[in-house]
């Protein structure tokens, strides 16, 4: 097992999933000594009728909520940032709980900087000063679409990145009465991205154990029910499943660097405005495809983790990295043509790939060259990465 | 932007469940009461707590409710129940012979030296639903303990024993990690107990 | 991958690890708006000057406000009442703490008297006492073992109540971990085995009780295939930075596992055995250790055997039946005993009888297991045990574990379901 001789690993986050999981919520916030949380909430979470649910798990505790603020849509701006802390602030709140996953959260972490640090915009943060103590308790219930931000120490808000360990989220809520997604793309969209991220940890030669151990059970989960909770959107136990997978593989991705895929998602997603999941999932097997080709070596860890315990022993030692490739490429074939499966299909300019592919290079800290990255997204277009 | 749009909210009460385990809470007192008096194990086990010793079992958070002014009118038959004043709790007491006493449900005046709390409302029913056993419970955190750890190691093994007595082995089979084989409790034993601390924890006590 | 119907997970620890990890903390204590830690520490491992090698890392950049080496063996609440005065009276901001289990969970404590304000520590006993964010935090372990870089409990006792005070709460945690070998490199063969055997056992533990769950998981199999892959060469080979770097490692993730997954029967009997015998922790967790895998055979056999494959590797995995994979298991940890006990020459301890102190005294006579079962019962850990244990079952398995025989699982006395973990 490969134990790099420097590195930093950091997992803030709480995870609560399972039965119940929503009605820890007043006895968390307690331990912080707040009960009266502001509810930052995604517009589509309280469409399909959540928001009832959700408050009824407050029965007879001493929790007050302070508003439920629900306009977030797909965009996270700081406009509703603004509106929202106005309310926290009205309404003396001492706490954020963000409803759904994706912009809610950007905005609720968004938000929480505003009231904690008591200013009115993030213009000095975006210019390189530091958020200077422990932010006021944030807790994530997740559900809806992941942007595979959640769990980690950023923020995006209006496209501008914001990075500081504070913002990490102090718990995440998985429970099953709010996981089951709408639909079998927006499952879809978050599994990708979570996948993509799992793939990028569990490939990265720079891979330290606390971080394999993380990403582990994402990449299991994902395995697993992956294929199951696109057919299935609203089957519980894959949905509690993936929405682990998310968190688990995003609190895993902010502590190792971006692989392929990812930076040529975040890349395209910039320019065409389309959300990175989507790339993600197309970009995937392609990368796949040519480190397959490459014969590139990797560790263990991604097949123990894709093929579980029996598989990984029943495969000898030369043959497990194919094999892990083979299987990752596998678990994104269960996504099947939910959602679409080449660049061509998404009608991206062809201009964008070559910009897309210069950017990714140079940020990838000479690991990828630009003429890898070109090639990637050559197969990508017309979607030649084959999948099983 | 117009605050008034999202209201504040004040969640309500399960009233139904508060019902149900306010009246579990004072069955598990008095069957404890009772079967500390009648089977030798339970006497044994709660022997090793010391004397003067005042236990309770709530369900948090304490103060949730403030204090009907017509609490007082009730009947003592409902407060002790736990129903509506003072939260949903139960007291059981060691005096200084060792004999085990539920003392009500009205904290005033009285200091526990240990505290079982369950964590909600739902994880209390959870429990005392038997959905969960009490070691999956306490693994789960559906409720904390306030006190001595080994006093409230001790309360839950005589916990275990009344629940093996007082239920079907199809309900405490679930509730308990290793049912007693004969061998170790006799069916006499817990037929006949479970008949007497029924009967005696709903009258005399 | 199991998915529990409920779990929980936390461990907000930074970690830092690596053969110069000692040379970021100035930095980090700085991203934490700290410039004048206290140090805490203990005579012997001042004595082996190790608080110079921590020095020359910090540095000038950082100005120590006073080092505390005053804590002992068994520390309680006044060493930590007494430190907090120093750490107030030296204007201090944070607290590095440098040492094993003792001085970590003193140096929390000392973090709690220092950052809520009172004056004693009996002040914060309790449910709920400690609700607030606590000064910066770090902890440099010495031994890489016990995992208490990555616990948020602090045991401290009341000499006065003779009683132990458990300290709960997520504000208790560390802030960062630093892993460095320098640290563990003048460990002595026989300690780097008991305190490794010790992570082996959280591992182990954390893997096969009630609360595991997907997190806890991905961190103890790591735990076990670094152990198993390091502790004999390291103990062998002292120097080797590599090995020490991975038990470091190691005792980290085993930390990380049985803190939120919890230990069962081991620790029950072992912590059991500390307290009235005054066994070293780590021996009488590689003793237990086979036997609580083997009484709990019947109950989680699939789930132990699982732990074939980090322990014995994917040949001996594959190879293996999958009924006699947990047998195989067990079989292993004794091995792995045996192997360390003849590379310490003999002072790896296999069996309770084989304990005994510096003057070559036994340590746990034998006429001592029927009070050790007794007191089996006031231990949390036999929550979590997947088999229920009561002293009629912790004499069974104390009589073998005593004399070194292997448990006879035909007297195991068995009853209930399988466990749904
Ligand atoms: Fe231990």
């Amino acid at each position: 097992m490969h134990i790099p001789d420097h590195y930093e690993f950091l997992n803030h986050s709480k995870i609560i999933s399972g039965k119940c999981a929503l009605e820890t919520i007043p006895a968390e916030l307690g331990g912080y000594d707040a009960q009266k949380p502001l509810v930052i909430a995604l517009k589509s979470v309280v469409e399909r009728g959540l928001k009832k649910k959700f408050i009824k798990t407050f029965s007879n505790s001493m929790v007050v909520l302070g508003g439920i603020y629900d306009e977030v849509r797909e965009y996270a701006g700081i406009s509703l940032a603004q509106d929202a802390a106005i309310l926290f602030k009205a309404r003396g709140c001492d706490s954020i709980i963000a409803l759904g996953c994706g912009p809610a959260v950007d905005l609720a972490k968004a938000v929480n900087v505003l009231v904690s640090e008591k200013i009115d915009n993030l213009s000095a943060h975006y210019e390189g000063a530091a958020i200077k103590g422990p932010l006021k308790p944030l807790i994530v219930v997740t559900a809806g679409r992941s942007n595979g931000r959640e769990a980690a120490n950023a923020l995006v808000v209006d496209n501008r990145e914001l990075v500081s360990d504070f913002l990490c989220p102090d718990v995440f809520i998985i429970d099953p009465r709010m996981t089951p997604g709408s639909c079998g793309e927006s499952v879809a969209e978050s599994g990708a991205t979570a996948m993509a991220q799992a793939f990028a940890v569990l490939t990265d030669r720079g891979i330290n154990p606390m971080t394999a151990a993380v990403a582990h059970p994402a990449m299991s989960y994902l395995a697993e029910y992956l294929a199951k909770g696109v057919k299935r959107p609203k089957n519980r136990q894959a949905s509690v499943a993936l929405a682990n997978a998310s968190v688990m593989a995003s609190a895993a991705y902010s502590n190792s660097r971006p692989g392929m895929a990812n930076l040529l998602a975040g890349e395209l997603a910039e320019a065409t405005g389309i959300s990175a999941g989507r790339f993600e999932r197309i970009i995937l097997p392609s990368v796949i495809a040519a480190m397959l080709k490459k014969k590139a070596w990797i560790e263990d860890d991604l097949y123990l983790a894709a093929a579980g315990i029996d598989g990984y022993a029943a495969t000898p030692a030369g043959e497990r990295t194919q094999r892990g490739l083979e299987v990752s490429l596998n678990i994104v074939g269960g996504l099947k043509k939910v959602l679409p499966v080449s660049l061509s299909e998404m009608k991206v300019q062809k201009h964008f790939l070559e910009k897309a592919a210069k950017a990714a290079a140079a940020k990838s800290g000479k690991r990828f060259t630009e003429a890898e990255c070109a090639s990637v997204l050559a197969q990508a277009w017309d979607a030649a990465g084959k999948v099983k | 932007m117009n605050i008034n749009k999202y209201p504040e909210i004040v969640p309500g009460r399960k009233f139904l469940k508060e019902f149900y385990v306010g009246i579990m809470l004072w069955v598990v007192g008095r069957a404890l009461q009772v079967a500390a008096k009648v089977d030798k194990e339970v006497k044994a086990e709660l022997a090793k707590l010391p004397n003067n010793f005042t236990l309770r079992m709530m369900v948090a958070p304490e103060k949730a409710f403030p204090l009907f002014f017509y609490a007082k009118l009730l009947p003592s038959f409902v407060t002790d129940i736990g129903l509506l004043p003072y939260g949903i709790q139960m007291f059981l007491h060691k005096d200084k012979e060792g004999n085990i006493k539920y003392i009500g449900a009205d904290p005033k005046g009285k200091k526990a030296d240990l505290s079982v709390i369950f964590t909600s409302i739902e994880a209390a029913w959870l429990v005392l639903s038997f959905q969960e056993s009490t070691a999956t419970a306490y693994m789960h955190g559906r409720f904390v303990v306030e006190g001595d750890l080994p006093h409230s190691l001790t309360f839950v093994r005589a916990l275990d024993i009344v629940e093996v007595f007082l239920l079907p082995k199809i309900i405490s089979g679930l509730a308990v990690k290793r049912y007693p084989k004969w061998s170790e409790m006799s069916l006499m034993r817990k037929f006949w107990k479970r008949i007497v601390i029924y009967i005696r924890a709903f009258t005399i006590g | 991958m199991l998915l529990p119907s409920f779990y929980d997970f936390c461990c907000r620890v930074k970690t830092i690890s690596g053969h110069k990890a000692l040379e970021a903390i100035p930095g980090l204590l700085a991203g934490m708006n700290a410039r004048r830690p206290l140090i805490v520490t203990d005579k012997g491992v001042a004595a082996v000057g190790l608080i110079g090698i921590v020095k020359k890392a910090l540095g000038s950049k950082l100005k120590i406000g006073a080092i505390y080496d005053n804590v002992p063996v068994d520390s309680d609440y006044k060493v930590v009442d007494d430190a907090a005065k120093v750490y107030k009276k030296k204007g201090c901001d944070s607290i590095i703490s440098i040492g094993g289990g003792s001085v970590i969970d003193t140096a929390k404590g000392i973090n709690i008297v220092a950052s809520l304000g009172s004056d004693t520590l009996l002040d914060y006993q309790g449910f709920g006492a400690v609700n607030r964010k606590l000064n910066p935090h770090v902890v440099i372990p010495t031994t890489a073992g016990t995992g208490s870089e990555m616990t948020l409990v602090a045991v401290i006792a009341d000499p006065d109540r003779k009683i132990k005070m458990l300290f709960v709460s997520y504000f208790i945690l560390p802030d960062i971990a630093v892993l460095d070998p320098r640290m563990t490199k003048t460990l002595p063969g026989f300690l780097t085995a008991a305190t490794a055997m010790d992570a082996m056992t959280h591992a182990c533990e954390a893997y096969f009780c009630l609360e595991k769950n997907p997190m806890s998981d991905g961190h103890a199999y790591r735990a076990i295939k670094l152990i198993s892959d390091n502790l004999l060469k390291v103990v062998k080979n002292p120097g080797d930075m590599k090995g020490r770097l991975a038990l470091a490692n190691a005792s980290a993730l085993a930390g990380v596992a049985f803190s939120n997954s919890m230990v069962g029967v081991v620790h029950n009997l072992g912590h059991t055995i500390g307290a009235l015998c005054h066994v070293p922790h780590g021996n009488a967790m590689s003793i237990l250790l086979p036997y609580g895998m083997e009484y709990n055979l019947h109950k989680s056999g699939d789930i132990i055997g699982e732990i074939l494959l980090p322990l014995g590797g994917a040949e001996i995995y594959a190879s293996t039946p999958k009924k006699k994979r947990a047998e195989k298991v067990v079989e292993l940890i004794r091995k792995m005993n045996q192997d360390l006990h003849d590379a310490t020459g003999g002072r790896h301890p296999r069996f309770l009888k084989e304990i005994t102190d510096r003057n070559g005294k036994q340590i746990v006579p034998h006429s001592m297991l029927p009070t050790i079962a007794d007191c089996m019962m006031l231990d949390g850990a036999r929550m979590s045990n997947p088999e229920e244990v009561l002293p009629a079952d912790a004499i069974l398995i104390l009589e073998h574990a005593w004399e070194g025989t292997p448990l006879n699982r035909k007297k195991i006395n068995k009853g209930g379901k399988k466990v749904k973990y």
